[in-house]
Order: C-alpha cells, then structure tokens, then sequence
C-alpha cells in the first residue's frame, strides 16, 4: 500500500488500503472567530454563538467554545486535495459526507487522516470511495467521513 | 416585550423553507474563504494555477458551499414567525451541527456567478431521546443549473443526562 499524491495519483494504480498524507489542523479561538467573520455571510440578529461567545459557551454542553462543525468539513476537503486533482472533489458524482464525534475546541490539534477502500465504475466514471476520520491529540476520533472522488 | 414563539422540535414541521438566498461570487470573497479556513492552494487565487489544474479559471473551493449556499435556519425559521432557540430571551441555548452531506452537482462555481439558494427541513429524527433536525440546503447558479446539494444536521434538543454525540452515528 503507498501514500496518494495530487499531483502522481490515477486510478489504474490506486489500490484499496493506500493512505492519504497526514493533514493536521489547530484551532485557536482567533481561528474560530476568523471563520465566523470571513466564511458566514450576513448577521444574525440576537444569535448566541456557541463559537464565538465564551461567556455563552461555558454554560452549555461542551463547557466552551467549539469550531463550527462545517470548519472540520473544509479540513476534510483540503485533506482530499493532498491526493486527489480538485477537479475531481468537485466532479458530477463527487460526495463528501461528515459527522461530528466530539468537538473541536480552541486549543486542539487534529490530524486527518483517510484510506482508500474501494474503487469502482459507475455509469461511466471512474470514482473512489474514502474514509476520513480526524483524531485530536487525547486519541478522540472529532470528526469521521466517508468521501467519493471522480477520476 | 411581545412574547416570542421559539422553534422547537415540536414546533419544526419538515417542509419548512426559508425564502431564497443569493449570494454573488468574487476574486475577493473565494480569497477570503480560503483565508477563513487556511487553504493555500492557488488553484482558488491564480487564474495560471487554475488553468494548469484544467479549469477555465480560477474556482470557489469545494466546502465554500457554505458560505455561498449558507444554511439559512434564520431565515427559514422567522418565515414560521418564530425565533430559533439561540435567539430566545430567557434560557437561549445551542443547536449544534451533527453532520453533513455534500454531493456536487457538475456545475462549477466561479467568480461572477450568482448563486441562488433554498434550506429546508428535510427530516426530524430522534435517537436515544436524542431530538435531531435534518436540513437540506440546494442552490443554483445565475443559469439555472444546479451547483450543489447538502445537508445539515443539528441536534435540537437533548436527552437528559447523555452525550449526544454517542448518539449521531447516522447518516442524514
């Protein structure tokens, strides 16, 4: 089994079992806030934010601060780009689905890390199923993922 | 102060549907994008980088759907006359994200277009006690044609004395 490039990868030599590189991630409460401001248009009126208000976030129910779930989505995406063409995570047929296990607070380093298993033909295109899964630094899985890029 | 109507899980009916949303694509809201979430890849910031990687320029990043299809809950949740539980005067509390599903749908997403999007609540599901609403998000381009699809999960209300996030092993 071998580690998948972006810029070598194609689907005649992939194999169930390869690896994507290890991509890791910290999140700081300035990293929180930049997502907030920057990636989410518009304001909401009289919104308590889980992510961006410690006062609020101490008192529900991970006791401080979190990133946004659709952050650690975007860590998975940038985890595929490592191995794959981008053209291919954005392709007719290209999936990506995520679910949060436990959060990603301020102060945390996760690594992504994904697997090839399988590939396969379907209605004409060459595609690769992946499963992701970021893991913190206590041994936590945060967030686990299945993916299907088009080749 | 008039009395407020909060959207509960009991209150939420699947159906549900905020008023369209449109947001305009540029060079400087893909670069601030990628600013938010740390992506360097010059395909999403370099007309030549985008061209050599076999796109016509340069393109909005993959998960930027949320930020050009954003979950609007808000609004989806005014249309119903109510406010959402983050917004309630006394006990507000948090909804947070479960999980997500994106499937592109071939049309890529460049600057200029105009992106045009709808969330509905596509499903309330419960686990363990565990209440759960399910959002389905579908946007399109200034052409019509469908850009991408995803869905968004919150938990919506809790069960007594878990942790919900034993609970969320389910695809939306």
């Amino acid at each position: 089994m071998g580690t998948l490039h972006a810029g070598t990868v194609s689907f005649e030599a992939i194999q169930v079992g390869d690896t994507l590189p290890t991509l890791v991630k910290e999140e700081s409460q300035e990293t929180i806030d930049a997502y907030r401001a920057l990636a989410i248009p518009g304001e909401r009126t009289n919104w308590k934010d889980l992510h961006t208000d410690p006062s609020f976030a101490r008192q529900g129910i991970f006791g401080g601060t979190v990133n946004m779930g659709v952050a650690t989505v975007s860590y998975l995406a940038q985890l595929l780009e490592t191995a794959f063409p981008v053209r291919s995570i954005l392709a007719r047929g290209a999936r990506l689905s995520m679910q949060a296990r436990q959060p990603f607070r301020a102060g945390d380093v996760v690594s992504f890390t994904g697997t090839v298993v399988a590939k396969r033909h379907d209605a004409g295109q060459r595609l690769v199923d992946l499963e992701l899964v970021g893991t913190n630094t206590l041994g936590d899985t945060v967030a686990r993922a299945t993916a299907t890029v088009v080749l | 102060m008039a009395s407020e109507r909060i959207y509960e899980w009991d209150v939420a009916r699947e159906g549900d549907e905020s008023p369209p949303f449109v947001f305009e694509v540029t060079r400087d809201t893909i670069a601030d994008y990628c600013k938010a979430i740390r992506l360097e890849n010059p395909v999403y910031l370099d007309e030549d980088a985008a061209r050599a990687a076999g796109f016509p320029g340069i393109v909005a990043p993959p998960t930027m759907c949320y930020t050009y299809a954003p979950m609007r809950r808000v609004d989806l949740i005014a249309a119903r006359g109510c406010v959402a539980p983050e917004q309630a005067h006394e006990r507000p509390r948090s909804t947070p994200f479960v999980s997500s599903a994106i499937a592109f749908l071939g049309a890529l997403v460049r600057p200029g277009d105009v992106i045009s999007s709808t969330t509905r609540v596509l499903e309330k599901w419960e686990r363990r006690g565990n209440r759960f609403i399910t959002f389905l998000i579908t946007a399109r381009n200034q052409r019509g044609e469908p850009v991408v699809e995803y869905t968004y999960a919150c938990i919506w209300e809790y069960a007594k004395g878990r942790n919900v996030r034993d609970d969320v092993a389910r695809s939306p």
